[in-house]
């Protein structure tokens, strides 16, 4: 796999880079801000990129200009958009419009290389990876203005396939039947209204829903 | 405030009483067959003294002085009438002369003047009573006294009589001159009648003093007290002038102070203030300028409460104008003005070290998130991965995989910690922030927010945000140690210039105590609405 790192701490990037290195991930580009990222993607032609949300000048939200930009740009590369803070409204902003291909994740994942090797390699695969310490948050904010009533254990549900578990990974972690995962999350896609979408899609759906409403 | 001021017009009124009293006197003695043109001469200038008398009591609404009218009272007795009455009234009179002495409780000189007017009036009624008997022989010369020893001694003792009134006569005018010229004369009129007074009672002194006395009925002293009479008569007529003028200063006043109720700040006081006292020079300064005093400027103070709270600038002649302007609404106008300046002024001082003081600390806790975000965090982060890394290989339980769990740890308090409100508000905007805290929240949490009627207008400017923040971040904290079971924030924004409130309800048992964040809302000029202990609210500007 190739990767972008954009990040404008330079211990970062190149820690980063080395223990990607070493996990196979071939790192052919690194940045310090987001200027040129669209030459240097069309030069290298990375599977995916990987941008900090807050770079110069303004430090603020130049990762999901940045993001946009180059979802316009080259719209087969993958973004992971790495957040020192989590936010839905951010998480919004860069998978609204088309959340293939898009992930964000809090910065702090970085020390869990299997998670941030498997978001990279969902994503290149086509999937969305949305952090789900914001899907709890959200989960949270929905239960107590009490919008879409899900039950406790569709909650719980939802909030893995957010993380990009599979059913069967979901009735693992939660040791429960496989049967019973899909009867859930047929209910909660009922209960969004997504009954008619693909699979995948409906998934990625149903979690979008939940942080848009 | 007690405006101490003379009464120009008033002690100009009674000089010339005085004077027209003397002149009488002088011409008693010398003409002993009046003629009708000295008499109607006489009369003019009595008509004159008394007319200004009442002026100036009129002018100043104070009780009309006594000593002129005791003077014209008592003048028919001091000359030669023909009238047995008129006479017999003319000493009732001058037996009053005591109570004109008593009246002068006066400063000086208005007591040395009464004092001059008894002494004078009382040395002429002794010698009358001795030179020939009221009673009996009104109309007796003075060769017809009965006592033999009277008749020896009378034209003695008048003589010297005569001389004691001239010399008190002299100190008088003396006292009087040294006052004006210590005092400045307010007016060119009273300056001028000041000195047709005193030539008046110089020229009579001389006259008394003169030796040997000239015979009765000389013309010289005919005509000498026709002159003095004349001259009394203008000197009334030019002191009239000054109570004249104060008549028209007092309606001008009277109509600035009702334009002082209207016009409110020093710029229009000032002006109101030229236009009484007719001083185009004149400049207002609230509160106390010391300034030197020349001769083209003269200052007065206005003193409330002990303290100087205006000084008026002015030329030296209009101070008595400005001391009659300087009424007690004048003072009190001025004062609130000087104390709305100072309010203002503190207020102005006091709002901006509060800002100045919240803004710090923003400032201060933006400049240590950033800190930590481009220092420890990083560098934290960047250990954590290189320990994960390292401890791949590690059983689940090695030292090096618990050393990268406690640095994730780290790195979320670190993350609490250095996250400032402000930064929050700024990346998420309000609602999104106080959503954020919603999430976080264990208490079920409501938000409402109510958008403002115009996009373009930012219903929440960045402290407004930061204070309301912080407050509901305050309130779901307190609401939580109070046990509630839900908390509703509503966020309304009022409008442009309506400013925007925040409120908090929650149903806990016990009520929340106040938090240091209710003195931020104070601080950002804030209010705060209701603080009951379960609902707070908010105004903030």
């Amino acid at each position: 796999m190739r990767v972008i790192i954009v990040d404008d701490m330079l211990l970062l990037r190149e820690g980063l880079a080395r223990i990607l290195r070493d996990r196979g991930v071939e790192v052919v580009g690194e940045a310090a801000s987001a200027d040129g990222l669209i030459d240097l993607v069309s030069r290298t032609t990375p599977d995916a990129v990987i941008l900090d949300i807050r770079m110069p000048p303004t430090f603020t939200d130049e990762g999901l200009v940045a993001a946009a930009a180059l979802r316009e740009a080259h719209p087969a590369v993958a973004i992971l958009v790495l957040s020192q803070f989590l936010d839905a409204a951010h998480a919004m902003r860069l998978l609204q419009e088309t959340p293939e291909r898009a992930g964000y994740l809090l910065k702090d994942r970085v020390m869990d290389m299997a998670t941030l090797t498997d978001a990279l390699r969902r994503l290149t695969e086509g999937e969305t990876v949305i952090d789900p310490t914001i899907v709890t948050q959200v989960m949270r904010r929905r239960r107590a203005s009490g919008a879409v009533e899900l039950t406790d254990r569709e909650q719980e549900v939802l909030s893995l396939v957010a993380e990009g578990l599979s059913n069967h990974a979901i009735a693992e972690r939660l040791v429960i039947n496989e049967r019973t995962v899909e009867t859930h999350t047929a209910r909660i896609f009922t209960k969004f209204g997504l009954s008619q979408s693909p699979e995948i899609h409906r998934r990625v759906m149903a979690v979008l829903a939940h942080l848009r409403s | 405030m007690q405006v101490t001021r003379p009464n120009p017009a008033s002690w100009s009124a009674e000089f010339a009483a005085l004077a027209g009293g003397l002149i009488l006197i002088v011409r008693d003695r010398a003409a002993m067959q009046p003629d009708r043109g000295s008499a109607v001469a006489v009369a003019a200038a009595l008509v004159a003294v008394v007319a200004c008398s009442a002026l100036a009591a009129l002018a100043h609404r104070a009780p009309p002085r006594l000593a002129p009218l005791l003077l014209a009272v008592m003048m028919p007795g001091l000359t030669r009438s023909e009238s047995p009455m008129v006479a017999v009234l003319g000493f009732a009179a001058i037996a009053l002369l005591p109570i004109a002495a008593l009246y002068a409780a006066g400063p000086p000189p208005s007591r040395w003047m009464a004092g001059a007017i008894g002494a004078a009036a009382l040395v002429t009624f002794g010698s009358r009573v001795f030179y020939r008997d009221p009673f009996r022989e009104l109309r007796c010369e003075p060769a017809c006294v009965q006592n033999p020893w009277l008749r020896a001694h009378v034209p003695e003792l008048l003589r010297y009589s005569e001389r004691v009134v001239a010399v008190i006569t002299l100190g008088w005018a003396i006292a009087t001159a040294a006052f004006h010229l210590r005092r400045r004369a307010a007016s060119n009129a009273e300056a001028a009648s000041t000195l047709v007074v005193l030539t008046v009672a110089a020229a009579w002194a001389a006259r008394l003093l003169q030796q040997p006395r000239p015979a009765p009925g000389d013309s010289v002293d005919h005509w000498l007290a026709l002159g003095l009479s004349g001259a009394v008569a203008a000197s009334a007529v030019l002191r009239s002038v000054t109570p004249l003028d104060v008549l028209v200063v007092r309606r001008r006043i009277k109509h600035f102070a009702t334009a002082l109720s209207s016009a409110g700040d020093p710029v229009a006081i000032s002006r109101h203030l030229r236009t009484a006292t007719r001083d185009e020079s004149l400049g207002v300064e609230l509160g106390d300028h010391p300034t030197e005093t020349s001769g083209t400027s003269a200052v007065t103070t206005v003193v409330r409460s002990g303290r100087i709270v205006a000084t008026i600038r002015h030329v030296p002649s209009a101070r008595g104008r400005v001391a009659a302007a300087v009424t007690p609404a004048t003072a009190l106008a001025l004062e609130t003005q000087f104390l709305l300046q100072q309010a203002r002024q503190q207020l102005v001082e006091l709002t901006a070290s509060r800002a100045m003081a919240v803004q710090t600390t923003d400032e201060a806790r933006r400049r240590l998130e950033r800190d930590l975000h481009d220092g420890a965090q990083q560098r934290l982060l960047v250990v954590g991965m290189s320990l994960a890394h390292a401890a791949d290989d590690e059983r689940s339980d090695g030292p090096l995989r618990a050393a990268a769990e406690h640095i994730a740890v780290a790195l979320t308090d670190l993350r609490r910690i250095g996250r400032g409100d402000a930064a929050i508000i700024a990346e998420l905007g309000l609602n999104d922030a106080v959503s954020a805290i919603a999430g976080t929240s264990e208490v079920p949490m409501s938000v409402a927010s109510m958008r403002c009627a115009s996009p373009t207008h930012d219903c929440w400017p960045q402290h407004a945000a930061t204070t309301a923040y912080r407050l509901i971040h305050a309130s779901v904290a307190g609401a939580q140690r109070a046990a509630a079971k839900e908390i509703a924030v509503k966020l309304r924004c009022l409008g442009a210039t309506k400013g925007r409130t925040v409120s908090t309800r929650h149903d806990g048992d016990t009520s929340t105590e106040r938090s240091a964040d209710h003195d931020r809302v104070i601080a950002s000029s804030g209010r705060i609405v209701i603080d009951d202990g379960h609902v707070f609210e908010v105004w903030l500007p």
